[in-house]
């Protein structure tokens, strides 16, 4: 949007006033203070976006309202507009566009000011010096996102939104004072558990004071045991004195005693040898006399002993009939034993009767036939018998199980057959099927009657003549000759194949002919094909002077097919049911067809189950009949079976019995029976044989008494008198014998006893030549010589014992030593004495033991508490959980550090490579304002800062500039910003109220300079000034000022 | 050359009673269970010991620290010493950077099984066997080998000795690391390169065993011989993941080296890097997660799993996964998924790189910012670390006397993690 001209009729001071404007470049309106410079510039902004209330009243002290009314003529997009603002009560004036009244929210208006907030316009586009220097005019939203770091682009974004990230992470990690963060809240745990290892015990301190103290504690027990010890040896010490010096003094009495004796040289072995020969001497004139004595009583012994001759002389028949006495004697006791009580055969027997059913006896028994062929017999009838049972039974189970089926069947027969009657059942069956066609022709007339009836109803529609079908693409003719193509070399190929078989030798010559014939099928098939499609798809043509005909022949069709109709529909409405079929035939009188025809389908198929069913239980009762015949033949062959096994029972002699195995067993028993039977009847013989014998054996023992003892001698126990004539014939040798060697031994013993008579006279003469040489007239005295050398003797053996009794009483104190001297001296009662003082001691020591071994065991048991101990260990645990925390934590804080400081670098660049594209600008309109002392314009990031670079590189903040540079750098920000508006299409007069009233004489040329060239770029600049160099600096510059009328005046004058 | 065969248990950095590190909170039996785990494994060495009848143990370093002066620590290798002794069994023992000779002597009661070998300059100790030598251990470098200090007779590698079996130490804290198969120095100013020399020098003798003890676990071949580190007895913090324990050395009879490992420790720590994405639903996470955990095999002795999580991407869940009580939800849905999967107590942490979703027109937009973030970064990283390590610790709060452990972190925290966490700040802000 471009200004060409401002009409105002009434605004402020001025009144019908037109100011033209040029559309490209700059204006420069001069004109002195109170001119209405300002007011021109309210006026357009207040032309485009609403007059304020201020410029609708009056000055003074009671302002009064003022109606403003005036004209900017635009030029936008090639297209004039004139807009027109007049003042309306209650608004911000009455706004028209050519001619046209619309709101401020008009599309129009919006597109000729870009879009652009009358704020931004009064911040921006129209600016006087107040605008000018307060930056916060620059804090506007809409300012400030093309000025502030806000806009470095999302990388910038993403820089900045990094570094808050570890600026709050770093905040949780450190913290300050009053709120630690992670890391702090860690030192001081640190802290807490550092205080608590200090106040912990040291324990290796404390371990080695207590091994020290167990040390000590321990040299002192060593100590008082070692002289526990000696108290204990001088205890033994004590105790074996006392126990030695009895037998010390013992000893010592028995030798004084041994000394005082006599110690005669007596001759023991001559003493001996006398005693010896007295001995003897005695002993040999016993000898002597008890050998007389005893050969007269040997004498008298062999005159008492007589004999018996009779017994010699039938030694030979008491010596057989001895022998068969024992034999004798067996028989006797079978005998006896058989008269004394029934043979064990016969109780047997007897037993085996009383388990066999009926009244046996031996005669019975005799009259069984229990020969093995008998019992072969027996077995076959049994086994037929069983054969038969079984086969029986197995037939009668079948029979069961078929009765029981059939019974099942039969049943679920009834129940699906309850409701009909089965006479009727074929009857029915013919009724439904009857039905069935019936129902089936219904539907087809019905479907051709209304084939028909549209027919008809065609016919009488279709008077005209036309031709019916379908036009056909070309593709189709051309599949079609593609395959009247294809079938006719096929066929040719087949037919030419078949007879002259040029492919024999490929596919095999048995085989051409059925590859041509295949291959003339298959053309056949698609010459056909073609002909079919062709057929079907040609066009057809109706002939229209055959349709009257044809109506006629359809109408008389339709009358037939109605009569049909109706003939069928009423004989199935007068059709009566039949008995028994009512639930199958009676819904389907009133249904359609549709429905009719498969529900008597499905009564058709369920008849025929019926009837399947019916047919499978006839059958079952046909083989039931069988089976029942059957049964009655294996019945008869039971019953004879059965006659034939009681006839071999009775047979055999047993009772009838059908338990085969019963009757076995009975069996068995008469086999054993009988086996009893035979064995008693062989011994029964025997027995007579022996009583025979037995009789022989009495007589010639009663013959033999009558000739040893004599006539009329009666044998009473004829085997006992036969050992007793046995026994005195073996008597009768030894009695002789005996008496011999009596007699002999007599004579004997009288020998000896005159050879001892010399020897007594020799020992005699020894005693006495001995008795010579010892000096002694008889043994008495000898005798007193020994008594003196016995009790030497045994007081030598005491002093053994004594002295064994001491070496004993040393062995058990091997380690102690006794002197004779200790002994001599030893004092009993002053031994008592040490032995108990020393005991009291060794009582005291025990006593001080006990105690160090108690704190010897307690303080080894706090040493094992300490060695055991991991409250230190734990809090080191602990310590050096939060150490590693710790040091994770700084690690991390140092990585955040140094990623925040690689970030820092980054957002360096961005700041320094990636300004907004406002800030590039006005750091050039900013260079070329002041001379390239200031050269840039910056913003840093995240900030709403603005940083000037100066010539040396030096950065600067808008507040620390002169207050003139302060405006330059300002000017330059909103020069920058127009352009950028430009861009984006934003096109607004840049409208100026004497911004350069604080630079210098050099940056005010510079800034006229870069207006200029700013406006060269295309921007239109509307420039009041009050200053008249500044309108001379424009008009040096080929730019002629606007002289408002009063300046003018003073020009002029 | 036929010899006795024997074995032996080389174990290192046992650390005794040094506390678990970034374990977070646990429950009272976790926590004695951590406590104690130092102790327990080395309970667990001594026994592997004895079952493995093993002829002497080798401690190559770091057995504790001397500066906790852990009453504990030396309680519990006193007893295990001991314990050691009466079933027969040598100790050998090379003093690392943290528990060094003087600390041995001054703290410990040692039995008559325990040798401490002193330097890299004392005569090599000859193992017996039933009378017989079967081994020598001797030092080849410590952490303050120099070859300034060494007097005329020199390290014992330089000399050069004969044995059956020779075994050389290497202890925690000496300045070598091994990569790629060969030692290599530590580039730190002021260490020595002598360590890196004598290391060299036992492969060209091809010492047959070198024990190192600086606790990452790796064994090395090279002509001759083996290095072997088993690594910690008990890892003490996620830096070493896996199974811990010692190893057991089989030497046979004609000189062949086999090593078990064997895993001693009642903790084990894993770390497990899982990408979401916005299509990933917790099913699918927590299936994913379930998955890792049964892939992991158990050992004997472990009671305790500290599970990291490394969450990275971006998504719904990633979003959620930012709030306590959604982790926690995570972990009982975990835990509901293995349920019945072995009996060893687990806890989880989570780990999750942020990542701030942006308007993807921005996001168009802004492509690049990243890059020259990193350009700028990687530009001058050492001077901007600096500076800004030095800004923090110009800090009126950071120079009190209670920041001890900030001052410390500050100064010790890694350029390497700085600059990757700053870049995950920045990727996270700025992508």
């Amino acid at each position: 949007m471009r200004i060409q001209q401002l009409e105002i009729d009434r605004f402020g001071v001025w009144e019908d006033v037109t100011l033209p404007f040029k559309e490209n470049g700059a204006t420069v309106l001069y004109g002195p203070n109170e001119a209405g410079k300002s007011t021109l510039m309210r006026f357009i902004r207040g032309v485009l976006y609403g007059y304020q209330h201020q410029d609708e009243t009056t000055g003074g002290p009671r302002p009064t309202p003022v109606e403003c009314s005036g004209t900017l003529r635009l030029v936008h997009e090639g297209n004039n507009f004139r807009l027109r603002r007049t003042s309306q009560p209650g608004t911000r004036g009455k706004l028209e566009i050519n001619g046209r009244v619309v709101d401020q929210k008009d599309p129009m208006l919006l597109q000729l000011t870009g879009g652009a907030s009358e704020e931004l316009f009064k911040n921006v586009f129209a600016i006087g010096l107040n605008e000018l220097q307060q930056l916060a005019t620059l804090d506007a939203n809409d300012v400030s996102q093309h000025i502030y770091g806000l806009s470095l682009g999302p990388e910038g974004q993403q820089i900045f939104r990094a570094q808050s990230a570890f600026m709050d992470r770093e905040r949780e990690l450190i913290g300050h004072d009053k709120e630690p963060g992670e890391l702090r809240s860690l030192m001081k745990q640190l802290e807490k558990i550092d205080a608590e290892l200090k106040r912990a015990d040291q324990p290796t301190s404390r371990h080695a004071s207590l091994l020290d103290r167990i040390d000590k504690l321990e040299d002192e027990a060593d100590a008082r045991k070692r002289r526990q010890s000696q108290i204990q040896h001088d205890l033994r010490g004590h105790q074996f004195l006392i126990r030695a010096w009895e037998p010390w003094k013992k000893e010592r009495d028995l030798q004084h005693e041994l000394d005082r004796l006599p110690n005669d040289e007596v001759d023991k072995e001559t003493l001996a040898r006398l005693d010896d020969l007295e001995l003897e001497l005695a002993d040999n004139d016993e000898k002597r006399k008890s050998l007389i004595e005893e050969a007269k009583r040997l004498q008298l012994k062999a005159e008492e002993i007589t004999t018996r001759p009779e017994l010699e002389q039938h030694m030979c028949a008491i010596q057989h009939l001895g022998e068969k006495s024992k034999a004798m004697q067996a028989l006797e006791r079978g005998v006896d034993t058989r008269k004394s009580g029934l043979d064990p055969r016969d109780r047997e027997l007897q037993n085996l009767f009383a388990k066999l059913d009926g009244h046996w006896d031996l005669k019975r028994l005799e009259r069984t036939d229990v020969s093995p062929a008998g019992m072969a017999r027996l077995m076959n009838h049994a086994e037929r018998f069983r054969s038969r049972t079984r086969l029986r039974a197995r037939t009668v189970k079948k029979y069961k199980q078929q009765t029981t089926l059939l019974k099942t069947q039969q049943q679920a027969w009834k129940t699906s057959a309850r409701d009909l009657d089965l006479d009727a059942i074929p009857e029915t069956r013919k009724v439904l099927e009857k039905r069935l066609n019936d129902l089936e022709e219904l539907r087809q007339l019905k479907f051709r009657q209304e084939h028909l009836t549209k027919t008809a109803r065609l016919l009488t529609q279709d008077r005209g003549a036309r031709a019916v079908g379908n036009e056909l693409p070309e593709f189709f003719w051309l599949v079609l000759w593609m395959f009247v193509a294809g079938g006719t070399i096929l066929f040719g190929a087949g037919f030419y194949e078949a007879f002259f078989g040029k492919y024999a030798g490929v596919v095999g010559g048995n085989t051409a002919w059925i590859v041509g014939a295949i291959y003339t099928l298959m053309g056949v098939c698609a010459l056909g094909t073609c002909w079919t499609m062709k057929q079907h798809f040609s066009n057809q043509e109706f002939r229209l002077n055959d349709l009257g005909t044809e109506r006629e022949a359809v109408d008389r069709e339709l009358l037939r097919i109605g009569e049909s109709i109706e003939r069928l529909t009423r004989r199935d409405v007068m059709r009566a049911p039949l008995n028994g079929t009512t639930r199958l035939l009676g819904e389907t009188e009133s249904l359609s067809e549709e429905v009719a025809i498969p529900r008597v389908r499905q009564q058709l198929l369920d008849l025929n189950e019926i009837e399947r069913e019916s047919a499978s239980v006839e059958g079952l009762r046909r083989s039931l009949s069988k089976m029942r015949t059957a049964l009655q033949g294996k019945q008869k062959e039971v019953s004879d079976a059965r006659r034939e096994w009681t006839d071999a029972l009775r047979n055999f002699g047993l009772a009838e019995t059908l338990n085969v195995e019963q009757a076995f067993a009975q069996c068995q028993l008469v086999s054993e029976a009988k086996r009893y039977l035979d064995d008693w009847n062989a011994s029964h013989n025997n027995e007579e044989q022996q009583k025979r014998e037995i009789e022989d054996f009495y007589k010639q023992v009663e013959i033999l008494g009558e000739n040893i003892e004599g006539r009329g001698f009666i044998v009473r126990d004829h085997h006992k008198a036969l050992e007793k004539w046995e026994a005195e014939l073996s008597l009768l040798g030894e009695r002789r014998r005996e008496r011999s060697q009596l007699k002999q031994s007599s004579k004997d013993k009288r020998r000896d006893a005159a050879r001892l008579v010399d020897r007594i006279d020799l020992l005699r003469q020894q005693r006495e030549t001995l008795l010579l040489r010892l000096g002694v007239a008889e043994r008495g005295e000898i005798i007193k010589k020994l008594a003196a050398i016995d009790e030497r003797k045994s007081l030598q053996h005491q002093i053994h014992q004594v002295r064994q009794e001491l070496q004993k009483i040393a062995e058990t104190e091997p380690e102690l030593a006794i002197t004779e001297d200790l002994l001599r001296k030893f004092d009993h009662s002053d031994s008592r004495q040490s032995l108990e003082a020393l005991r009291k001691e060794s009582a005291n020591i025990d006593a001080l033991l006990q105690t160090a071994y108690e704190n010897i065991g307690q303080l080894k048991k706090e040493l094992l508490d300490i060695e055991a101990d991991r409250s230190v260990s734990s809090l080191r645990f602990d310590r050096e959980q939060v150490v590693d925390a710790i040091q994770d934590l700084t690690s991390k804080w140092a990585s955040i550090r140094l990623a925040d400081r690689v970030v820092g670098h980054l957002r360096e660049r961005i700041e320094r490579e990636r300004q907004p594209d406002t800030l590039k600008t006005a750091s050039e309109y900013l260079s070329q304002l002041t001379c390239e002392k200031y050269r840039k314009i910056w913003t840093p990031l995240g900030e709403k800062v603005i940083l000037i670079d100066d010539d040396k590189g030096q950065s600067l903040r808008v507040e620390h500039l002169s207050s003139g540079t302060r405006e330059q750098v300002f000017l330059a920000l909103r020069m920058a910003m127009v352009r950028g508006f430009a861009h984006t299409g934003m096109e607004l007069p840049l409208v100026l109220d004497d911004v350069t009233v604080n630079f210098d004489q050099i940056r005010t040329e510079a800034a006229v300079e870069t207006l200029l060239d700013v406006a060269e770029e295309g921007q239109q600049i509307m420039l009041f000034t009050c200053h008249l160099h500044l309108a001379h600096m424009f008009e040096n510059h080929g730019i002629d000022p606007v002289w408002l009328p009063e300046l003018r005046a003073e020009v002029l004058s | 050359m036929s010899r006795d065969s024997f074995r032996f248990v080389h174990a290192t950095s046992l650390c005794l009673d040094e506390p678990l590190v970034g374990t977070g909170p646990l429950n009272n039996s976790a926590r004695e269970l951590a406590e104690q785990s130092t102790l327990s494994a080395w309970e667990g060495i001594v026994s592997t010991a004895i079952d493995a009848q093993a002829e002497f143990v080798l401690l190559t370093g770091n057995c504790f620290d001397t500066r906790t002066e852990s009453l504990r620590a030396r309680v519990a290798l006193e007893k295990g010493f001991e314990t050691l002794e009466s079933q027969g069994i040598s100790v050998f023992i090379a003093p690392g950077n943290l528990d060094p000779l003087s600390a041995w002597k001054r703290n410990l009661t040692l039995s008559a099984n325990v040798t401490i070998l002193a330097d890299e300059e004392q005569e090599p100790i000859a193992v017996l066997k039933d009378g017989r030598v079967i081994a020598s251990v001797f030092v080849i470098a410590m952490p303050e080998s120099d070859e300034t200090r060494w007097s005329a007779s020199g390290p014992v590698i330089m000399n050069g000795h004969q044995a059956s079996y020779r075994i050389g130490i290497v202890p925690a804290g000496t300045p070598v690391r091994w990569e790629h198969d060969r030692p290599v120095a530590l580039d730190q100013p002021g260490v020595s390169h002598a360590a890196l020399t004598l290391v060299q020098s036992a492969i060209e003798k091809q010492v047959e065993y070198i024990a190192l003890g600086e606790g990452n676990p790796g064994t090395y071949k090279y002509p001759g011989g083996i290095a072997n580190d088993p690594g910690p007895s008990q890892s003490l913090s996620k830096k070493v993941t896996g199974c811990c324990g010692c190893s057991v050395i089989d030497v046979s009879s004609n000189g062949e080296t086999r090593i078990d490992r064997i895993a001693v420790s009642a903790i084990r720590w894993e770390e497990t890097g899982i990408a979401v994405d916005g299509h990933t639903n917790w099913e699918d996470l927590v299936e994913r997660m379930a998955l890792v955990v049964m892939e992991l095999e158990p050992d004997n002795d472990e009671k305790l799993w500290i599970l990291n999580w490394k969450i990275t991407g971006a998504g719904k869940v990633f979003d959620a996964l930012g709030e306590y009580a959604k982790r926690n939800e995570l972990w009982e849905l975990l835990e509901a998924e293995l349920n019945g999967e072995s009996a060893i107590q687990r806890v989880h942490r989570l780990e999750r790189v942020t990542r701030i979703q942006i308007d993807p027109e921005e996001s168009e937009r802004a492509i690049g910012l990243i890059h020259d973030f990193n350009m700028i970064l990687l530009e001058s990283k050492d001077s901007l670390i600096a500076s800004v390590k030095q800004e923090m610790l110009e800090l009126d709060w950071v120079q009190q006397a209670n920041a001890a452990v900030i001052r410390e972190g500050i100064q010790q925290t890694p350029p390497k993690e700085l600059i990757r966490r700053s870049q995950a700040l920045a990727a996270g802000w700025l992508n």
